[in-house]
């Protein structure tokens, strides 16, 4: 299991360009982490979802393998298109943090 | 008095082209109003047009003396329609190899979930196929790019009762959304969500493997995420 802090941040001119370039780079980091398929295949969906939230144009998601803690805060997030979505990211993700126009999303090993 | 839209309707169904062009001039604020929920995620001109066609397609079914008016009945053929740009509409094109990764991937996953009764990491896929890790990485990108899977009767047979799908939908904070999901989504959810049962569980209880099952989830939420808006 990979130690050392490992970030990738990424930012893309919309969200569906986000959505096809941020979750290979997140299963290829949950990989290094040891996380099986099931679980990583659910954040990956996560992830799409809170992408789905980003408010039209350029998006960023950074994501960081820190242990065996897997994050990605994707942004900016629309509150209204999150809204609907928010109890659906608990279920696929270990945590839901919102700050600001930002939303995070981690998994633990 | 301008005619009603129900009445236009009909005779739009029965084959008089003026009543179908001044429906379509009628309703195109309704099918934009639709295709503003998914701004962003594909062309809205796809995405009007594919709404559009939907309308139209929901006059073959369409009986006035139901009492329900055509736009309402129509909004979910142009919401069906619009979805189904929205799943085509991946930028992702998924490579031969990409491909070939994704089936060694699978079986290998499929093999190691049955000797196991757990879902195993990409290391462990990687040691069983005789893959690198990353060729892993690679097969499981590539199978969120492919195509949903066919129709599963097993699964449609196993859908959650009313009760169940309308407790999930007030846990998960949905509306009435997930009524609208086809029976093979709305099984797949209940068994994730509301009997919280893994992947794996689900494959042992279905007869399927946990990558199927895991195909299944990932369509089922994107159908019900796309209808979040």
């Amino acid at each position: 299991m990979s130690t050392a802090p490992e970030d990738v941040r990424l930012q893309a001119s919309d969200p569906a360009v986000a959505k096809a370039v941020a979750a290979p780079v997140l299963l290829a980091l949950g990989a290094r982490a040891g996380f099986d398929v099931a679980r990583l295949d659910e954040f990956a969906i996560a992830l799409d979802i809170a992408i789905a939230s980003a408010v039209p144009g350029p998006v960023r998601a950074d994501m960081r393998l820190t242990g065996g803690r897997l994050s990605v805060t994707v942004s900016p997030v629309a509150p209204d298109r999150l809204h609907g979505r928010r109890v659906l990211l608990e279920e696929l993700a270990a945590g839901v943090a919102e700050n600001g126009d930002a939303i995070a999303l981690t998994l633990d090993a | 008095m301008p005619e009603g839209t129900d009445a236009l309707a009909a005779r739009a169904a029965d084959g008089d082209p003026a009543a179908r062009a001044e429906l379509v001039e009628r309703l195109t604020p309704l099918v934009a109003r639709l295709a503003r929920r998914w701004e962003g995620r594909a062309a809205r001109e796809d995405l009007q047009q594919a709404g559009m066609v939907g309308v139209l397609s929901a006059l073959d079914g369409f009986d006035p003396g139901r009492g329900t008016a055509f736009a309402s009945y129509a909004a979910p053929f142009a919401v069906g329609e619009m979805m189904a740009v929205l799943r085509g509409s991946a930028p992702v094109h998924v490579s031969r190899t990409g491909r070939d990764l994704a089936a060694a991937v699978e079986t290998a996953a499929d093999a190691l979930t049955a000797a196991h009764g757990r879902a195993p990491s990409p290391a462990e896929i990687a040691a069983a196929a005789g893959l690198e890790e990353e060729e892993v990485v690679t097969g499981l990108a590539a199978r969120r790019a492919l195509a949903p899977p066919v129709p599963d009767t097993a699964l449609e047979d196993a859908a959650g009762t009313d009760d169940a799908v309308e407790a999930l939908e007030a846990r998960l904070a949905v509306g009435h959304l997930l009524g609208e999901l086809d029976a093979r989504s709305q099984a797949i959810l209940v068994m994730r969500f509301g009997l919280e049962l893994s992947q794996a569980e689900i494959g042992e209880r279905l007869g399927i493997s946990q990558m199927h099952v895991s195909r299944l989830l990932r369509a089922a939420l994107a159908d019900l995420d796309a209808r979040l808006g």
